[in-house]
């Protein structure tokens, strides 16, 4: 297609929603949605798309897009409201955004962080949308490369890293949580041969663990029970002067925020993976290459700005398999996938064919949620910190409520509540004990592909071992993944301080 | 997080805890296909459903042992010590630990007892009726009565649960468990209303109870009338009062 034509058929969709104003009600409906359902713990991204996927089935297809988009766009920025106000990720792509952004509001600039998700959020959907239009072709053939050693690797080296940034205590600490993940994600029935695993004989495990219950029950619950039980006070709400960050903040983060943007497309175009590791890498690359590694945990901005950045510029780069293979990157975008199928659109290689201009539209409709996610947020930023006025023993039980709700409501499941309370408590004294969650999540999350994607590779290889060496993508994932390990044991620590003394001696 | 020399203590515990499941996860693997035939397929190591766990288990045991190692180092095994020292002078029921029973048990009796037998509007409002005004008047005495009465409610909820007594005398007569569950709820209530007329800061405490109440009885109704009606999620237990609103949303539509 034409660059000109492209361009015409890009401007005149946008034009065409911003003209319609049943279309920007919608938009904006959409998008307050998807804010207020990530903002409550238990209501995720996912399950906004889900319900809303139900409740647009009737409406034309520009206006479902627009609806779910919108909803998508709002609750994966929205995650960030109860990372930053009571320390309860609204969603999973939010929990590393906790790490930086509840210190902060303890230290009383609630508003400043609010401020900068809201715009580093914005930028980020919109660098996510700008990558879906111009460099779709290119990921999507680096995404071809991938092989079932690569998606097997991905999956450890998010557990690895998460477990590595997120430990405030000793590094195992965060490892043995990510395979206490891998391992609930072993519960239920394997993809490959069906055997059933770790079961107990129980029925309802046969499916395996879901997601959101353990999500809610590890984040949320023991948020509850801390504060209620330790007369804990979350943070007075604290006086915001100024919501929008200054110019000066947005250049000196710049550079932060495009390569923070960037983590987000690239994991995002990855099928299967999501938001959240696109956050956690963010977030440890920004630790990694900041001035001052040791301010991460303290509430350092340019943790906040990384996470959000990447986790809303990930769904642009979730879109990429999406549209273009019929994979969906991340699990909202696999929720848009089945409202896709509903309305008769089938994501792939020939759907450019059969609904020409069709990514331009999904795209026009992103950079729209992006503002509107913008506008949205500065309103809405003010009214949440009025939210705070409600004193905890009010609130934290509502909170409970809606998280049992919320986690009853994706599958109704009466079984999903079973499983979050015990969930909650273990996790409870686990954060007590050093113990980071974050590890937990991702290897509930990332264990079923690790599982299906290394049997799958080792049974084209035959049980060769070699490709993880020998195919270039995963030398490189198992070289990150040695030296995560390696820069975090005794051996290395005495090693390098023997080679700094050595130097030091000759010097 | 608990301070670091207690914490070195506590992770003797949790690092054997660690142990034990990886040396349960390796012994359920060994049992599952892994050269055998399963389901008419001959499995190899690497298609195994074991492969992963395995995996998952050997490297849980090795980060348990070095936890555990790291712990004994830095005096683990004194702090240990000290904590079952000072567990054993701690009274069971002190106002600690009744302030965190009226965390669990309210959520444990909601989760496991009443959404599945009360009307879930109702089974909210008992639960958001007894936490909120137990954490928001900040009474250790009041707190103290209240559990040990909704300790005593739930008994006979779970009674009720596990006997299946619940279906049958919601059977015989009509909303049966919902009506008790709303006694339950006045008789709480009471106990609440009663506490307070005898406490010294009367007039704050009726304040804040009359907030909380506010809290408890209208935050469900927003519940039910989003996921209900707006979100179409059918609720766990539809009983009377759900009832009631489903007919009156069906009657104005």
């Amino acid at each position: 297609m034409h660059i000109a034509t492209q361009f015409s058929i890009f401007f005149s969709s946008i034009g065409s929603i911003l003209i319609n104003p049943y279309q920007l009600l919608l938009l904006f409906g959409s998008v307050l949605l998807g804010v207020v359902f990530g903002a409550l713990p238990g209501l995720t991204a996912t399950l906004g798309v889900a319900l809303l996927t139900t409740l647009t089935y009737s409406l034309p297809m520009q206006s479902a897009m627009i609806a779910l988009m919108g909803i998508y766009v709002g609750a994966v920025y929205g995650g960030s409201y109860g990372s930053i106000m009571i320390n309860i990720p609204g969603t999973a792509a939010a929990a590393a955004t906790a790490m930086e952004g509840y210190p902060m509001a303890l230290q009383g600039k609630a508003g400043k962080a609010l401020g900068l998700t809201t715009t580093s959020s914005a930028i980020g959907t919109t660098i996510g949308m700008m990558f879906l239009v111009v460099f779709t072709p290119l990921i999507m053939r680096l995404a071809l490369q991938f092989t079932s050693f690569e998606f097997f690797l991905l999956a450890f080296f998010g557990i690895m890293i998460s477990g590595s940034i997120s430990c405030p205590d000793t590094v195992q600490k965060g490892w043995i949580m990510g395979f206490l993940g891998l391992f609930l994600a072993m519960v239920g029935r394997d993809q490959l041969q069906v055997y059933p695993r770790y079961t107990f004989g129980i029925m309802s495990l046969e499916g395996g663990i879901e997601v959101v219950p353990v999500l809610i029950g590890a984040f949320g619950i023991p948020q509850i029970i801390q504060v209620l039980k330790d007369r804990q006070i979350v943070p007075e709400p604290m006086k915001v002067n100024k919501l929008l960050p200054s110019w000066g903040d947005i250049i000196k983060y710049f550079p932060n925020t495009v390569r923070s943007a960037l983590i987000g497309v690239g994991i995002g175009a990855v099928p299967g993976i999501g938001e959240d590791i696109a956050a956690w890498v963010a977030y440890g690359t920004a630790k990694k290459t900041s001035k001052h590694p040791e301010l991460f945990g303290t509430g350092t901005e340019e943790g906040i700005i990384a996470s959000e950045t990447a986790n809303n510029s990930c769904i642009g780069g979730a879109m990429i398999p999406l549209l273009s293979m019929g994979i969906p990157g991340s699990p909202p975008a696999a929720m848009l996938l089945g409202a896709l199928l509903l309305h008769g659109v089938a994501p792939g290689p020939m759907l450019e064919i059969e609904r020409p201009g069709f990514t331009l539209q999904i795209s026009a409709i992103l950079l729209l949620a992006s503002f509107a996610m913008w506008i949205v947020g500065m309103l809405l930023a003010k009214q949440v910190i009025k939210l705070l006025h409600v004193p905890p023993a009010l609130f934290m039980p509502v909170v409970a409520v809606l998280c049992l709700i919320g986690s009853y409501a994706l599958g109704l499941k009466v079984f999903n509540l079973y499983l979050l309370i015990p969930v909650g408590i273990v996790t409870y004294y686990l954060t007590n004990m050093g113990y980071p969650i974050p590890p937990l999540v991702i290897g509930v999350i990332l264990g079923g592909m690790a599982d299906a994607n290394l049997r799958r590779g080792l049974m084209v290889s035959q049980g060769s071992l070699l490709p993880f060496i020998t195919r270039p993508v995963s030398l490189i994932l198992v070289l990150v993944i040695l030296f995560t390990f390696l820069t975090n044991t005794e051996i290395y620590r005495r090693v390098v301080m023997k080679v700094r003394a050595s130097l030091k001696r000759q010097k | 997080m608990i301070h670091d020399s207690k914490l070195r203590g506590k992770d003797i515990v949790t690092s054997i805890l660690f142990f034990i499941l990886g040396v349960y996860i390796l012994i359920e693997a060994f049992q599952m296909p892994l050269k055998d035939t399963y389901a008419g397929v001959v499995s190899k190591w690497y298609v195994s459903p074991a492969l992963l766990p395995i995996i998952i288990g050997v490297s849980m045991i090795l980060i348990a042992v070095v936890i555990l190692l790291h712990a004994v180092k830095n005096g683990g095994v004194q702090a240990l010590k000290e904590s079952f020292a000072a567990l054993r002078g701690s009274k069971v029921l002190s106002d600690g630990n009744i302030r965190y029973a009226a965390v669990l048990i309210p959520l444990l009796s909601l989760v496991y007892i009443n959404l599945r037998i009360v009307d879930f509007y109702l089974a909210i409002v008992l639960y958001l009726g007894f936490t909120i005004p137990v954490f928001y008047l900040e009474s250790d005495s009041i707190r103290r009565k209240a559990v040990y009465f909704y300790f005593f409610e739930m008994l006979i909820l779970l009674v009720l649960r596990i006997t299946k007594l619940s279906v049958v005398l919601d059977r015989v007569f009509y909303y049966f468990v919902d009506s008790i569950a709303l006694i339950m709820i006045i008789l709480l209530l009471v106990l609440f209303i009663r506490e307070i007329k005898k406490s010294e800061q009367r007039e704050l405490y009726r304040q804040k109870f009359r907030q909380a109440m506010v809290m408890s009885w209208v935050t469900p109704l927003f519940i039910v009338i989003i996921f209900r009606y707006m979100l179409r999620v059918p609720l766990p237990k539809e009983g009377a009062v759900v009832n009631l609103f489903s007919m009156i949303y069906y009657l104005v539509r």
